[in-house]
């Protein structure tokens, strides 16, 4: 049990550090799998395949940064056996190929399954499955994962995932893409604000010292509605970092700042990986705030000097 | 005119080192946020008590009650603010008629967000009148003035009531 909690603890530190592409799905496949294309999403249907059966998934979108180093792959599988109640194991060997799958990485095995579906997660965020990986093995037709069903009855595939992790290079990434202000209310009105219930995750990694960007790519909102234009000025919504970042992060903007078509810092830092989170504040007035709906495009720029 | 030509060509040089060791990535990200018409009425009284009328008020022909009541209006796109009796005679000795009860705006709080008001007394009847008109605002508070005609002939001795209603639309 300790062993098992400090596995955890030791995985979690590993993947904080790093960036990841998140779980991918393939997007083609060949072999005997039964519903082969089922095993593309996590969702309610699956594939399914009996002992011996072979079949190759590929297709993953994986956008390895340009200058940055591949640490380690994970492949997910939510998988069972069936029937349940029959008491035979049953595995899937897992193999990965970075040339189209004319060469394999040992393989590595899921199982003994059990009667329900389970995630199983086999590599992990510091291994590479016997070799050194490149962003050129990552190409959608050349990276590839080769499943093997072994034993048991009948074998079920929820879904066949892929993340990489890496570190280095220069990479920007947002969690969400969208701050989603919602509904106002005549609350907002009256305090003369709202503010997001929730925060954007910025990850980046940066080979060097580095600065954040941020500016508005239009000076007024978009706007959808029955009513005249109020074009509300993009400066209406406010951001700031929110305190202890993560990472090498020397200086940040700790204060709600107007978003402006002009770059603004947001946070400046040495090389390595940080996550900074930020937090945004509407305006809200009577005389720009008119109803309907509001779009505003901006854009984070990540420069290394 | 040779120094000058060698100094744009270090100038130059220098600018292209420069940019060839920045790099950058960019990500796009999207605000949104939806409003819809939003609107609140409220009165600081529901009830305006004339409360007992004396031989001085029939003669004066009526019985006026300044102030008598605050009617706030928020409202984020333009609006139009009106009365209306809710029957067409008070409830009382007699069929008094609702257009008996008169009323006026005495003043506003956010004159800049009201194009126009009723400034002058008039009667209540079934058919909604304008109160105020009015563009997008909040707290725009109206103070009412209230008059009750009476007159010897009609008005007996006697408990008077009428209901009457505001309604604030914003189209």
């Amino acid at each position: 049990m300790w062993a098992f909690f400090f596995s955890v603890l030791l995985a979690f530190g590993i993947a904080a550090a790093g960036q990841d592409t998140g779980w991918l799905n393939p997007s083609a496949d060949s072999g005997s799998f039964r519903n082969p294309t089922y095993a593309y999403y996590d969702d309610t249907l699956w594939a399914s395949a009996s002992p011996g059966n072979v079949h190759v998934y590929w297709g993953y979108s994986i956008a390895i940064p340009p200058g940055a180093s591949v640490t380690g792959i994970e492949v997910r599988l939510d998988a069972w056996r069936w029937p349940s109640g029959v008491p035979f194991d049953a595995f899937l060997d897992v193999q990965l190929s970075w040339d189209g799958g004319a060469s394999w990485t040992p393989p590595y095995t899921a199982g003994p399954l059990a009667g329900y579906e389970q995630s199983w997660i086999l590599g992990g965020p510091n291994d590479g499955w016997g070799r050194s990986w490149s962003a050129s093995d990552f190409q959608p037709d050349r990276f590839r994962v080769r499943l093997t069903a072994r034993e048991g009855r009948e074998t079920r595939l929820d879904w066949v995932a892929v993340r990489v992790y890496f570190s280095g290079g220069l990479s920007l990434t947002l969690n969400p893409t969208t701050v989603n202000l919602g509904t106002l209310t005549l609350d907002d009105y009256e305090r003369g604000y709202r503010d997001w219930d929730s925060v954007q995750e910025i990850k980046l990694s940066a080979y060097s010292s580095w600065t954040l960007y941020v500016s508005a790519s239009s000076s007024a909102w978009s706007y959808t509605g029955d009513l005249p234009d109020p074009k509300k000025p993009c400066g209406h919504l406010l951001w700031k970092v929110l305190p202890s970042p993560t990472g090498p992060v020397t200086r940040y903007q700790a204060n709600f700042t107007p978003l402006s078509t002009s770059d603004a810092e947001v946070a400046a830092g040495s090389a390595g990986d940080a996550r900074l989170f930020l937090a945004f504040r509407l305006l809200v007035d009577y005389d720009t705030t008119l109803p309907g709906t509001y779009t505003l495009s901006f854009r984070y720029t990540l420069v290394v000097p | 005119m040779r120094s000058v030509k060698v100094l744009a060509v270090l100038l130059g040089a220098v600018m292209g080192v420069v940019t060839g060791l920045a790099a950058s990535v960019s990500q796009g990200s999207t605000a949104t946020f939806t409003v819809p018409t939003l609107i609140r009425l409220t009165v600081n009284t529901a009830t305006i008590n004339f409360g007992s009328l004396t031989m001085d008020d029939y003669d004066l022909g009526y019985k006026e009650l300044l102030s008598g009541q605050i009617v706030t209006v928020w409202s984020n796109r333009s609006w139009t603010l009106t009365v209306a009796a809710d029957s067409a005679t008070w409830t009382g000795p007699w069929a008094k008629p609702a257009s008996d009860l008169q009323l006026k705006v005495a003043s506003v709080s956010k004159p800049d967000r009201v194009s126009s008001y009723a400034s002058a007394y008039f009667g209540l009847s079934t058919t909604a009148a304008n109160v105020a008109v009015g563009v997008p605002g909040g707290n725009i508070a109206f103070t009412m003035d209230f008059k009750v005609l009476v007159s010897w002939d009609n008005d007996v001795a006697g408990d008077y009531s009428l209901g009457f209603t505001y309604t604030l639309t914003a189209p």
